[in-house]
């Protein structure tokens, strides 16, 4: 093994020698610089390798020749080791970033304080003596004061000098803790301290251990005390930030997880406190920030914060750490830590690379719009910070809140988790800052109806500024820096994939279905890689149909029952409904590989095995769905209400594993798997995810991904049935005989039924044929969790027969009309009209969806109604049942409006050259009507497997003679009703030929006389806008956004939650220092009050 | 083979009857509101000559396929709502081809022929076709909901969806009818029914009076032939419909004839003596007192 000493006479020699080899040559400099600090990365690593892992060997270096007491000793164990691979190489990555910015300032002095901080930090994780542990935090931090202050701005030097303040409050703290430790044990040595542990554990030693405990919480800074933190990260540079909050923080904050194991109890309550809070209320402020870097800061102080917490929790909670999980704390800590240096520097790089400063939604003028490879490093970086698979953070937060949950402390687990999910959301609000176009306001969610002059077209961004001024800054601002963040993607995306590899393998490879799960992260390479080698999208889509229908053919033969109708429904629905895509032309990078890891994501929930497996598919999921929602022109907005929505319920989810069979099991569970359908309150996303998207790529939402919740809601079935108020609860009060006996499919059919009608009631004022769909789906799916809550035979082959049949027509409508919105460049339905004899496949496309989605027969949507209302009132659902059958009149409602406004009445001027839609388009759709067609003659064909599918579950309700399907009510012949249907249109059809086979004259639509005028323009006479004018003058103030304006209050209180604690920093020095003081004071009194 | 062609016969037998019951009572009705406004009114023939005229039009114009189907749809839509109904119970010429489906069938069957029809008229580009449409749906939405809740209520009393099954149960005198068993259903039901109808005070959706609206408007020649023919036996369905659920069906032709003949003298009685809804009016009607006594006919199902 290399000595550790090397190590730190490698920096020290090589930041005195730097200015005599930089005068020289510079580029020998930079080299010798890249070349240590290389060997600080390599040096670790070979210790990796000497060290034997599995039993976290540790190996102590003495020093001077003499032992531990009297001279120094530095400790390399397998802990120390990975913690230096990761700081040292963030410091790597940092200098590749300065020296690719080649920017003056990063020159000379400014590289030998890059050297002599990543000297302190190392020191800081070796150093086993507490006195020179003090040694190399001084080293490190005024090493850090000068990079700070090196930017040169007012700013910045007003920011080193707090930041140096600070730090002189902490490092008095440190040493007069140091001075009572040494006094009572008479050593300095931690190890030795750690073996007399018990002289420690009185007031004196306690009080001691706190002072030093706080100081280096101050150098973490901990909220309320951080003002000059996030001062510092908002006026330093953004490589120095990414430093900051990289590698130093991580080495102070690996010296607190050294000094742990001399905690008491009371301490490391204090400690878990002050992490919690910090995490907590350090995401709520950078959820107000409008400055890019001043939230990033605000972030990095709450993933520190996050980290001392779950140091504090696992050894508060050892057992629970130890048993949930391998590797212990440690393991966890090094994810965390490792995850957050790589996510959060890359971030900062991104921030200076882009040159971008403000976030504000609403100014266009300030974001500047990334590329390709730019939009994907951030994309990322974000997904890894946010803890999304396969990154580290994701695992960690895993064994984290398992760990919690399993031994009781559901605080800390909310607390984690709400943190976690407000990071999420102001992350993502920056990177959909950064990607979306430019005629995106960000704020849409609704549909938007034009003024009745055109609008003027939207400038570019950088209003005022010439073309060549803007190009001239995006080259200044992107000028070289791209390796560092690369560097830090790569490596979180081969540790992601490793851990992956690991956690949902875990040894066992017994053949290739075990690596199934693992396939959309294949699947995200190999794309990317037909990205990088320009392989054309047609060709990606082609592989990626291909693809599905293989992973189909291979893996869903292994399945039966409910798992095989909706792995039907996930793999074969996609792989038809991505054909439309090879009607695109040119480069979609990323679009291909996301749909087909979607694709596989969700087929993978069929194969999950566990609580873990399921998690992970779930999340990927959201992932590479937000990902595909992001794509649309105007869809940021929709896609951070999407995103926040998803994890929020995934984080539902992820909570509710954890509580068995019980009634809150259910609740989170069921509120995690609403939220994906959509159900009402919960369905705000849902407009605007499916309509905002691109036009293409609607369908797959709408009738494939709204299917995952439902899925998961008949796995988990049984948790249902229960009953919802836990017994005991308002035991002896009236309340109890009143709420006890509802179990929780009564309130799912309630929900069901509600956003049944709401679906259908919002869809009816809709003039966006996008958003009528997308409430089309969401009532839909209402209807789907009905059948599903009446727990019954027929109940549930309803359930499934309108999963399988809304796939279909839904799919059909999506694709027809995504070829009508390519073709007339509208989506607002009173700007078509008449389409009908421009593009009749189409319009016949819509005809036989818009029968089969409103339930009128021979189609097969009457199936659907007639099991649903025989279910309903064989269950004794009465009142269900009527407000089903209002919803579904209503649905008639905007779907004639629909195949009328877009297809009959007058044809626009503009469009009497529109042609039918393209043929990549058409397949689908005939394919549905194909489909449709069979199951509408021949019910049985799809009934039959369905109740075979159902039999394990009930007590069979129905039964057969020939093809008429008997209930216990009543009876249909699905195949007769299409008989006589045929007959009855028949025979007038015949007659009308006869009667009108001469004199009969076809005329055009402008050939009309009313009410003693002709028409004057199409535009004048096509009846279309505010179609169902009475109904909203009746009914109208039921579409108030009730839900809307409830999550809008929501939010509004996190923001006046963060404005009010924004008020605590004025942003003066001597203020700061007041409030570490109070802070530490205030710690102590706690701590003592415990004691 | 020989099984369906008595199916066959009996089919036209029954249509037969409807079709020529359903014209002469239109007549018929047509002069009884004539007497309350106090003139002599039309010949009770007058449809019969109606329809023949528009068929022997020597011109006829259309605006396109759509346009040419609407009155197929139509017509398609009044005979299977018949077809699939029991018009006289017992009879086996007149149970037509009930055993396709029940209650559910016929009521979602209705829309078939409707939307055909609003279809149709759309493809005119007439702007007061789809004006029609739209009120009429609007309309439409809201008096089933006190049908439906009517229905729900019957089909929680007999415990069936057949209507055979419900006018069996009915059978063995007038006490037995839905109409004195389940009095609230029977009301919900029949006051819908006049919105059903569109006759006064639910009149709008068709504005007799006034320029002509909705899918009619620019209908002529053998179209709107077909949709008069459409509008005797759709009418008779629909009595024959309420006349099985709430008051006891009928067990031969002629107590058919009467019954039917009463409720929709009803439906005159009341279309006479009311002025006119607009359509966000009706909506609120038929959502209020119905719907709620609808509710209350379920509830008591239910207690």
């Amino acid at each position: 093994m290399v000595s550790p000493l090397y190590l730190i006479a490698m920096l020290l020699g090589a930041a005195f020698l730097h200015p005599l080899i930089q005068n020289r040559s510079k580029l020998a400099g930079q080299l010798v610089v890249l070349v240590v600090l290389g060997a600080t990365v390599a040096i670790p690593l070979q210790w990796l390798m000497a060290l034997d892992i599995a039993t976290m060997q540790t190996v102590v270096f003495q020093t001077a020749g003499f032992t531990a007491p009297l001279s120094i000793n530095l400790q390399v164990g397998v802990e120390e080791s990975l913690f230096l691979v990761i700081i040292n190489g963030g410091a790597l990555f940092s200098a590749l970033y300065f020296f690719r910015r080649r920017t003056r300032e990063w020159e000379g002095s400014v590289q030998i304080l890059l050297m002599t901080l990543v000297l302190g930090v190392n020191g800081l994780v070796l150093g086993r003596d507490l006195f020179n542990l003090f040694v190399f935090m001084e080293i490190s931090s005024l090493s850090l004061y000068a990079l700070v202050a090196t930017t040169k701005t007012a700013n910045s030097y007003e920011a080193g000098i707090k930041l140096m303040v600070a730090g002189g409050i902490a490092s008095a703290l440190f040493l007069i803790g140091v001075v009572f430790l040494y006094r009572m044990t008479g050593t300095l040595n931690l190890d030795d301290m750690i073996a007399n542990k018990q002289l420690l554990d009185n007031k004196a030693g306690i009080t001691a251990l706190f002072l030093i405990t706080a100081s280096l919480l101050i150098e973490l800074k901990p909220f309320p005390a951080n003002g000059w933190g996030a001062d510092v990260y908002q006026a330093a540079d953004p490589g120095v930030s990414a430093l900051t909050s990289g590698t130093s923080a991580t080495a102070i904050f690996f010296v607190l997880y050294k000094i742990t194991p001399l905690f008491g109890f009371e301490l490391l309550q204090v400690v878990a406190a002050s992490g919690g809070i910090t995490f907590i209320f350090s995401q709520l402020l950078a959820y107000k920030q409008d400055s890019v870097r001043r939230m990033l800061g605000y972030s990095s102080i709450g993933q520190i914060g996050l980290l001392i917490l779950v140091v504090a929790l696992g050894s508060l909670y050892g057992e629970a750490f130890t048993t949930t999980m391998f590797g212990g704390i440690f393991l966890l800590v090094l994810l965390l830590g490792g995850n957050h240096l790589f996510s959060k520097a890359g971030l900062f790089w991104m921030s200076g690379i882009t040159g971008q400063h403000s976030l504000g939604t609403m100014r266009q003028s300030k974001t500047v719009r990334l590329g390709p490879v730019g939009a994907a490093l951030q994309g990322i970086l974000t997904s890894a910070l946010a803890g999304f698979p396969p990154f580290p953070a994701f695992w960690a937060k895993w064994i984290v809140i398992t760990a919690l949950l399993a031994f009781g402390s559901y605080w800390w687990a909310s607390i984690i988790l709400i943190g976690s999910l407000i990071e999420a959301a102001y992350l993502f609000k920056w990177f959909l800052n950064a990607v979306k176009s430019p005629v995106d306001p960000g704020t849409v969610h609704d549909e938007v109806i034009p003024e009745d002059f055109p609008e003027e077209p939207v400038k570019e961004p950088m209003a005022g500024a010439s073309p060549a001024g803007i190009v001239a800054r995006i080259a200044r601002q992107s000028s070289g820096g791209w390796i560092a963040p690369f560097m830090a993607t790569a490596v979180l995306v081969a540790c992601g994939m490793l851990l992956a590899t690991m956690f949902i393998l875990r040894g066992r490879i017994s053949g290739y279905r075990d690596m199934v799960l693992l396939l959309p992260l294949a699947v995200l390479v190999l794309w990317t890689v037909f990205d990088v080698i320009r392989v054309p999208f047609k060709l990606q889509i082609g592989l990626a149909i291909i693809c599905s229908a293989g992973y189909g053919l291979v893996f869903l033969p292994g399945l039966d029952g409910i798992r095989l109708v909706f792995g039907l429904i996930f793999i074969a629905g996609s792989a038809v409904q991505m054909v439309p895509l090879l009607n695109r032309r040119g480069h979609h990078r990323g679009l291909a590989g996301m749909l087909l890891a979607l694709v596989f994501s969700l087929g993978n929930l069929l194969f999950a095995s566990s609580a873990l497996e399921f998690f992970f598919s779930w999340e990927l999921m959201t992932i590479t769905s937000f990902f595909l929602v992001v794509r649309g022109r105007q869809a940021s907005g929709a896609a951070l209400r999407y995103l926040v929505f998803s994890l929020g319920g995934a984080f539902s989810i992820l909570a509710g594993l954890f509580f068995g069979s019980s009634p809150l099991a259910a609740l989170l569970l069921g509120i995690g798997f609403l939220v994906k359908m959509g159900t009402l309150g919960l369905h705000i996303w849902l407009p605007g995810a499916y309509a905002e998207t691109d036009d293409d790529m609607s369908t797959f939402f709408s009738s494939v991904t709204s299917k995952a919740g439902l899925f998961m809601l008949f796995l988990l079935a049984g948790l249902f049935v229960q009953e919802a108020i836990p017994a005991g609860f308002a035991a002896g009060t009236r309340l109890e005989s009143l709420l006890s006996g509802i179990a929780f499919t009564d309130l799912l059919g309630w929900l069901g039924v509600v956003t049944a009608f709401a679906g259908a009631f919002l869809a009816l004022f809709k003039e966006d044929i996008k958003y009528t769909l997308a409430y089309s789906s969401m009532g839909q799916v209402g209807y789907m969790l009905l059948s599903f809550a009446l727990m019954s035979q027929l109940g549930w082959m309803n359930s499934l027969y309108l999963a399988v049949t809304h796939l279909m027509f839904k799919g059909m409508l999506f694709v027809a009309i995504s070829g009508v919105v390519y073709r007339t460049k509208t989506r607002l339905m009173y700007q078509m009209g008449g389409l009908i004899t421009r593009m009749p496949i189409t319009f016949f496309t819509v005809l036989i969806g818009i029968i089969a989605v409103s339930g009128v027969p021979p189609l097969t949507g009457f199936g659907a109604k007639w099991m649903l209302y025989t279910a309903l009132i064989e269950k004794g659902w009465y009142l269900q049942a009527a407000l089903a059958m209002f919803a579904s009149g209503i649905a008639f409602l905007y779907l004639f409006r629909l195949i009328h406004v877009i297809f009959l009445g007058q044809l626009k001027d503009e469009h009497r050259t529109v042609t039918e839609a393209p043929i990549w388009m058409l397949i689908p759709q005939v394919v549905g009507i194909a489909g449709i067609m069979l199951y509408s003659m021949y019910p049985s064909l799809l009934l039959k497997p369905l109740e075979a599918a159902v039999a394990p579950f009930f007590e069979t309700t129905i039964s057969w003679d020939g093809y008429t399907v008997l209930s216990t009510l009543g009876y249909w012949n699905g195949t007769a009703v299409m008989y006589v249907t045929m007959g009855v249109f028949l025979v007038p059809l015949l007659w009308l030929l006869i009667v009108q086979r001469k004199n009969t004259q076809k005329v055009g639509q402008f050939n009309i006389v009313y009410a003693a005028e002709r028409p004057y323009r199409p535009e004048t006479t096509h009846f279309g806008y505010n179609f169902f004018a009475p109904y909203e003058k009746a009914l109208g103030f039921l579409h108030k956004p009730l839900a809307t304006r409830f999550w809008y209050r929501v939010v509004s209180v996190a923001e006046v939650a963060g404005s009010m604690v924004r008020k605590l920093y004025t942003g003066n020095i001597q203020t700061y220092a007041l409030w570490i003081v109070i802070y530490t004071s205030i710690l102590l009194s706690i701590l003592q009050r415990g004691m | 083979m020989n099984e369906i062609m008595t199916k066959a016969w009996y089919t036209l037998i029954s249509l037969f009857v409807i079709t020529n019951y359903g014209l002469l009572l239109g007549g018929t009705m047509a002069r009884v509101r004539a007497k309350v406004q106090g003139r002599i009114g039309q010949p009770v023939w007058q449809p019969y000559i109606d329809i023949l005229k528009n068929n022997f039009k020597r011109t006829g114009i259309y605006h396109g396929v759509m346009f040419y189907l609407g009155p197929v749809f139509r017509l398609a839509g009044g005979l299977g709502t018949y077809l699939f109904i029991p018009a006289v119970y017992g009879s086996l010429v007149f149970s037509n081809f009930s055993f396709s489906g029940d209650l559910l069938l016929v009521m979602y069957f209705i829309f078939f022929g409707q939307l055909g029809m609003a279809l149709g008229a759309g493809q005119s580009g007439h702007p007061y076709s789809p004006l029609g449409v739209s009120r009429g749906l609007a309309q439409m939405t809201a008096f089933e909901v006190p049908f439906a809740l009517s229905v729900i209520a019957i089909a929680a009393q007999y415990q069936t969806l057949s209507i055979t099954e419900i006018v069996a149960a009915q059978q063995g005198g007038i006490l037995n009818w839905v109409a004195f068993t389940n009095p609230l259903a029977m009301v919900a039901g029949m006051i819908s029914f006049l919105g059903m109808s569109m006759g006064n005070p639910f009149s709008v959706v068709i504005a007799p009076q006034e320029i002509p609206i909705g899918p009619p408007t620019e209908m002529q020649s053998s179209f709107l032939g077909m949709l008069q023919t459409n509008r005797a036996i759709f009418n008779g369905a629909k009595l024959v419909l309420f006349m099985n659920l709430y008051f006891g069906g009928a067990t031969n032709i002629w107590i058919m004839v009467i019954k039917t003949f009463l409720i929709y003298l009803y439906t005159v009685i009341v279309d006479a003596s009311f002025p006119r809804f607009r359509t966000d009016q009706s909506i609120r009607f038929f959502l209020g007192t119905p719907a709620l006594i609808g509710i209350a006919a379920v509830v008591l199902q239910m207690l």
